[in-house]
Order: C-alpha cells, then sequence, then structure tokens
C-alpha cells in the first residue's frame, strides 16, 4: 500500500530521533525533551492542516517551517524535519529575523523573546495563510492559532479555531479532538 | 428392497422424491456455500470498515500519542457489542491504549502483526493500519465475537433445513398426488387384467382416466376385451348349437332306440303271438280234418255195410240208415261249434251292463228238458252285472252249466253251485260241480281246441266247448282257470273286467 513507501523515507527520521531522545534522555535535561516534543509536533501538525491553493507559490514548492525569534530547538527541529515529505511537499526549516521575512513561512514558531513584539508580528501576517504556533502566554488571545501548553509534564496545544479560520487554513477535527479548542469570533 | 420388483407407486413416489431432494439438496447445499461466502466476504468488509473508520479518527491521538484521546476512541467501540477486543499501537509498535480498558494486556497481541485479518477460536482478528496523509502512523487491533455470526449461520441452516423438509413433505405430497394420477389407471388395469384371468370373465372393461399412453393403452386393453368377448360368446354360441345339435340327435337316437326295442319286442311278441297261432292254427287244422274224419269214417263204414247188406237183410236197412245219419248229426254238431268257436274271434265284441243272473237263469231255463229226469241240487249266488257282451257271455255260461250238469250225471245226486268270491283281490265267479272230475296233470289240455279227457263213449263233446269259453273270457279281459280232482268234481273260476269295472263304479 501506500503507505508503505513514506515509512522508508521516514524511518530514518525515525532513527535519528530514537537516537537523540535517548542521547537527551541521557543528559535528562528537561527542557530538552520538551523542545524536541515541540518539534516532532511542529511537524505533525502538517499532517493535519490543509492550506489553500494559493498558500504555495508553485505546485512542488516544499513546505516551509519558519522559527522567529531565538531558536529554541538548535538542530533538533532540522533533523526531525530532514527527509520529510507531507503532502508531497518535502519539509524545510527555515528561521527568520523579522516578520516581513517570515511572511513565506506555512508554520511559524514564534519564541518567547518574541512575546513584547507579538501584538505587531501577528497583524501583519493575518492575511497570509500561516499556521502560527508560540509558547507565550496569551498567545490566542491575541489571535495565535496554536499554544504549546505543558499540562501533567506533557506537552499539550491549544487552538484558536477563529484565527485559523481568519488565516484559512483547515484544521483537522482530530487534531481539534486534542486539542483545547478555543473561539475569538469577535476579535478581529 | 429392489426398486425393480417395488409397485408402481412406489417407483413413481421414489423417481419423484429422489429427484425433488437431490435438486433441493443441491440448491440447498449451493445456497448454504453462498450465503457463508457472501457473510463470511460481508462480515469481514464490515468489520474492515469499522476498523477503518475507527483507525482513521484515531490518527491524530495516536500521532500526538495522546492516550487518553486514543482510550477514548476506542470506548465508543461499545456501540458494536461483538467487539471483544480493540488495541491502538503507536508508531514505534507500543500499545497506547486498550477496550475494554480493563481487559488484561495479555489478551492482546503484544504488537502488531502484518496479516490483515485471521480467524481463531471464533472470533475474527483485524489488523489495520493508523493512517495520516498516506503515514502509517500506527496500527488499530479489532477482535470480533463470530459467535452471533455463528449463530446466524446456524440459523439460516437451520432454516434452509426447515424449508427442505417441509419442501420434501410438499413434494411427498405432490408426489403422492401425482403418482395417484399415474399409478392408479396402471394399478386398475393391473388389477382388471388379474380379476380377468381369474374369473374369465372377459365382458368387464378398464376405466379410462385419460388421453395419454395410458388412455390408449386402456383402450388398447378394453379393444382386445371386447374382441375376446365377441370371440367367447361366438364359441360360446356355438358350442350350446353344437351341444342343442347333439342333444336333439341323442333325444333322436334314444327314442330310434325305444322304438327299436319297441318294435323288436312287439315283433318278438308278434312273432310268438303268430307262431303260437300258427301252432294253434295246425293243432287246429289237425284237429279239425281228424275229428271231422271220424263222423265220415263211421258215415262211409256204415254206408258201406249198407250197401252190402241192402240185398241180404233188407230189414236192417232203417238201422243202418239211422246209424249214418247219427254219424252225419255228430258232424252237423261238430261243425255248428266250430263256427260258434271262429265267430268269437271273428265277430266284435259289444259291451254293455249285463245281469249275470239273468244271464244264468236264461241257460238254466233252456236246458230244463236235459235235466228233466235229473235230480239236480242248484246252488245258485245272486251274481254281479258287468259289462259284457251279452251274447257271448250266455255263451260261455252256457257251455260251463252244461258241461257242469254232463259230467255230474253219473251221480245220483247232483250238486251244482255258481257264485262269486274273491281269488287273491279279484272277484271270480265260479261254477262247481261234484261230477267226475280229472287229474290235474292234464289241465293245461282242458282248454285246447278237440281236447277231450274222457271217452266219447262215456261224455259226448265237441272239445270245442271249453276252448270257445276261454276265448270268450280273453275278449273280456279276464282269465279262466280250473281246479279238479278226479272223481271229486271240478270247479271252474274266471274273471271279467267287467265285473271290476262294474265293482269300481
Amino acid at each position: 500500500m501506500a503507505f508503505l513507501k513514506p515509512t522508508g523515507h521516514r524511518s530514518r527520521g525515525w532513527s535519528a530521533l530514537l537516537l537523540a531522545l535517548s542521547v537527551l534522555s541521557a543528559s535528562a535535561q528537561a527542557p530538552v525533551s520538551e523542545f524536541k516534543v515541540k518539534a516532532v509536533y511542529l511537524v505533525k501538525f502538517i499532517e493535519f492542516v490543509d492550506w489553500p491553493d494559493g498558500a504555495f507559490p508553485a505546485t512542488n514548492s516544499p513546505l516551509v517551517i519558519g522559527v522567529l525569534g531565538t531558536d529554541p530547538f538548535g538542530r533538533m527541529l532540522d533533523e526531525v524535519a530532514e527527509g520529510e515529505m507531507i503532502k508531497n511537499r518535502r519539509v524545510v526549516v527555515r528561521r527568520f529575523h523579522n516578520a516581513k521575512e517570515a511572511e513565506d513561512a506555512n508554520v511559524l514558531f514564534i519564541d518567547k523573546s518574541e512575546s513584547s513584539r507579538l501584538r505587531s508580528i501577528l497583524p501583519s501576517l493575518q492575511d497570509r495563510s500561516i499556521l502560527t504556533v508560540s509558547d507565550i502566554e496569551g498567545f490566542s488571545d491575541k489571535g495565535g492559532v496554536v499554544r504549546f501548553i505543558i499540562e501533567n509534564n506533557k506537552v499539550h496545544f491549544r487552538i484558536n479555531v477563529g484565527a485559523a479560520r481568519r488565516a484559512n487554513l483547515q484544521i483537522s477535527s482530530k487534531l481539534l479532538q486534542l486539542a483545547d479548542v478555543v473561539h475569538d469570533q469577535d476579535r478581529k | 428392497m429392489n426398486l425393480r420388483d417395488a409397485p408402481i407407486r412406489q417407483k413413481v413416489t421414489w423417481v419423484i422424491m429422489l429427484t425433488s431432494t437431490v435438486v433441493l439438496f443441491v440448491t440447498a447445499a449451493v445456497f448454504m456455500t453462498y450465503e457463508v461466502i457472501a457473510f463470511h466476504r460481508s462480515l469481514v468488509q464490515n468489520s474492515q470498515t469499522i476498523a477503518q473508520i475507527t483507525a482513521a479518527q484515531s490518527s491524530a491521538a495516536v500521532e500526538f500519542e495522546d492516550d487518553k484521546v486514543c482510550q477514548e476512541i476506542l470506548s465508543k467501540l461499545k456501540e458494536e457489542p461483538t467487539i471483544l477486543l480493540a488495541a491502538l499501537y503507536g508508531r514505534d509498535g507500543k500499545m497506547m491504549a486498550r477496550y475494554p480498558a480493563s481487559s488484561p494486556v495479555g489478551f492482546f497481541p503484544s504488537a502488531p502483526e502484518l496479516q490483515k485479518y485471521k480467524i481463531q477460536e471464533g472470533a475474527l482478528n483485524i489488523f489495520v493500519p493508523v493512517k495520516q496523509e498516506n503515514l502509517m502512523v500506527g496500527t488499530l487491533y479489532l477482535e470480533w465475537d463470530l459467535s452471533p455470526a455463528y449463530r446466524h449461520l446456524r440459523w439460516y441452516a437451520e432454516m434452509v433445513a426447515l424449508v427442505l423438509i417441509g419442501s420434501m413433505g410438499i413434494a411427498l405430497a405432490i408426489s403422492h398426488w401425482l403418482q395417484r394420477r399415474i399409478s392408479v389407471p396402471i394399478l386398475e388395469l393391473a388389477e382388471t387384467a388379474g380379476k380377468i384371468s381369474r374369473s374369465g370373465d372377459y365382458s368387464v372393461q378398464a376405466r379410462k382416466y385419460g388421453n395419454d399412453e395410458l388412455g390408449q393403452f386402456t383402450d388398447s386393453f378394453n379393444h382386445m376385451l371386447a374382441q375376446i368377448h365377441a370371440q367367447n360368446e361366438a364359441l360360446r354360441k356355438n358350442e350350446e348349437q353344437l351341444r342343442g345339435a347333439l342333444q336333439t340327435a341323442e333325444t333322436a337316437a334314444a327314442e330310434v332306440r325305444t322304438l327299436n326295442t319297441e318294435l323288436e319286442e312287439r315283433v318278438t311278441h308278434r312273432t310268438a303271438e303268430l307262431a303260437a297261432m300258427n301252432k294253434e292254427l295246425e293243432a287246429f287244422a289237425y284237429s279239425v280234418s281228424h275229428d271231422l274224419r271220424a263222423p265220415l269214417r263211421h258215415i262211409d263204414a256204415f254206408a258201406q255195410i249198407l250197401e252190402e247188406e241192402i240185398q241180404k237183410n233188407p230189414d236192417r236197412v232203417p238201422h243202418y240208415l239211422s246209424r249214418i245219419r247219427v254219424g252225419a248229426q255228430n258232424m252237423g254238431r261238430l261243425v255248428d261249434d266250430l263256427l260258434k268257436l271262429s265267430r268269437v274271434g271273428r265277430v266284435e265284441p259289444k259291451f254293455e251292463a249285463v245281469r249275470l243272473t239273468a244271464v244264468v237263469e236264461e241257460v238254466l231255463a233252456e236246458l230244463k228238458d236235459e235235466v228233466a229226469n235229473r235230480d239236480i241240487e242248484w246252488r245258485i249266488a245272486e251274481l254281479p252285472s258287468a259289462s259284457v257282451d251279452p251274447g257271448l257271455i250266455k255263451q260261455a255260461f252256457a257251455n260251463l252249466i252244461s258241461n257242469a250238469v254232463k259230467y255230474s250225471r253219473t251221480r245220483a245226486r247232483a250238486v251244482i253251485e255258481i257264485g262269486v268270491e274273491l281269488v287273491d283281490g279279484e272277484t271270480a265267479i265260479f261254477i262247481r260241480d261234484n261230477g267226475v272230475g280229472f287229474n290235474m296233470q292234464y289241465a293245461h289240455k282242458l282248454f285246447g281246441v278237440f281236447q277231450r279227457l274222457h271217452r266219447m263213449e262215456d261224455f259226448e263233446g265237441t272239445g270245442i266247448g271249453l276252448a270257445t269259453v276261454q276265448r270268450i273270457i280273453r275278449l273280456h279281459g279276464g282269465r279262466i282257470w280250473v281246479n279238479a280232482e278226479l272223481d271229486k268234481g271240478a270247479t271252474f273260476h274266471f274273471t271279467l273286467k267287467g265285473i271290476e269295472a262294474a265293482r269300481r263304479i
């Protein structure tokens, strides 16, 4: 079946991840483990989100995971994304320094370092179909789409379906099932 | 049992039942096979559909390793009670959630298997990949309880068996009905044929049921029977005619035989009669010529003497002439008696009622002169009347009474008795005298013509009288017999048919 084919691609990634996990768990550093999970989640979100046709310049354009602000993942995100082929697109990781650059991203992780500029960043990206993800407190309230939260030492996420709709993103109900869903219809 | 010898009724039933049973069994087997296959397919398909839906639903939960949501998704399977066990395995093959949550881990496969589904221990095990965007993110395991399915199949099989039995029952009923339509005419034909062969009655006709081959056969059979019957009838008629003819012929032959016998008897009788008559005639002729010669010789002798003496002793002539006359008178008497005798045989008797006593009185009156100088004691009883010829019966009485008078003349006092007595149940008239009588050994000669028991010199007579009497009595259907003893007298008895007849009247 079709699913067997990608497995070959992914097994490399997975083995790399497992290797990394074992290395990291050996170092016993909780934050590293947390971001490792977040990196994986960032990639996995792609499977459950549909972008509009106009979101990509070409049919073979890669799917871009962007990091705005200070990069908390280090090499981890690159390692997770490497070789990934989702929705017939290659997954690439790029790092951005300002909101203007970040317009090219499809998934954009906004680091805590940008929390003060968030009010300006989010509106500037508003017309773009970008799945914004962040750890920043009140991210959802400010119009961000996905916010990571830690519950019982596990990484969870909150999704603002209003923001997602405004961004013209279709988030799978299956993903919403796992998420802490918020509505901000009245917000613009 | 050998089907070959089985009655047609059973054969037809067997044929129908065997055919319908085989057809029914084949149909039922095909149906069952089809049903099992279709059921199996639909079962697998159905369970796979549910498994795939569940798998699809759980892809995010698996991908994000959200055990709680996984558990929630699996718990929704309780809507399908035939699902016994369910489990979700992550990308790494580790079990993430199980259903029912309370069941021990040991019930589940420790790791997902590649086989899509397998049936074991009454359960259907399915492994379905959990995919998202063509990526396999995990595996769903489902175990289905097959017992309801088997129950359904068993129920179905029972229904089929029921339908089979019902159909066979209907087939049996139909076959029973059908076999009647076929076998009853055959059985009746066989029975008719059997009856005919037993009784030989070909007038029977077999009943016809339809215009099929059996009907045609029945027609031919009946036609044959009718022909045989007609032939038999013709034969019987012929036989009857023949028998009738034969019987007629036999009767005729018997008649002819009887006639012949009678004829022969008559001929024999007549011949004997003729012979007797011939003998009588011969004797008669001899007697007549002999007795007639005696007076003739007498006459001739005295005539010769007269011739010689007429010259020498003319005074003796009257004596010789008187002697010649005696001879002539004797001869005349002889001829008279012969005429009388012959008249008895010649003249037809005329019967009339006659008082026999009157006849006796008449005879005695005529004998008056003859007995004038005799001492006779007459004992005359009253005689009955009889249907007789008066002339003939008078002659018979006259002969018998004059005989009695004649042969009793040597007695100083003659006793003559005339009466009636029963002899052997017959009325017999008797005439008894106490005269000279005769030796009974000559009794048989007494009634012959010219038979005389005494010398002419002692008692005159022609020897024709008693023969005449016997002839008269015979003419009257009676018989005459005599009892006598030498020197003691004689008794004549005679019967007359006329007396018997009169007595009966």
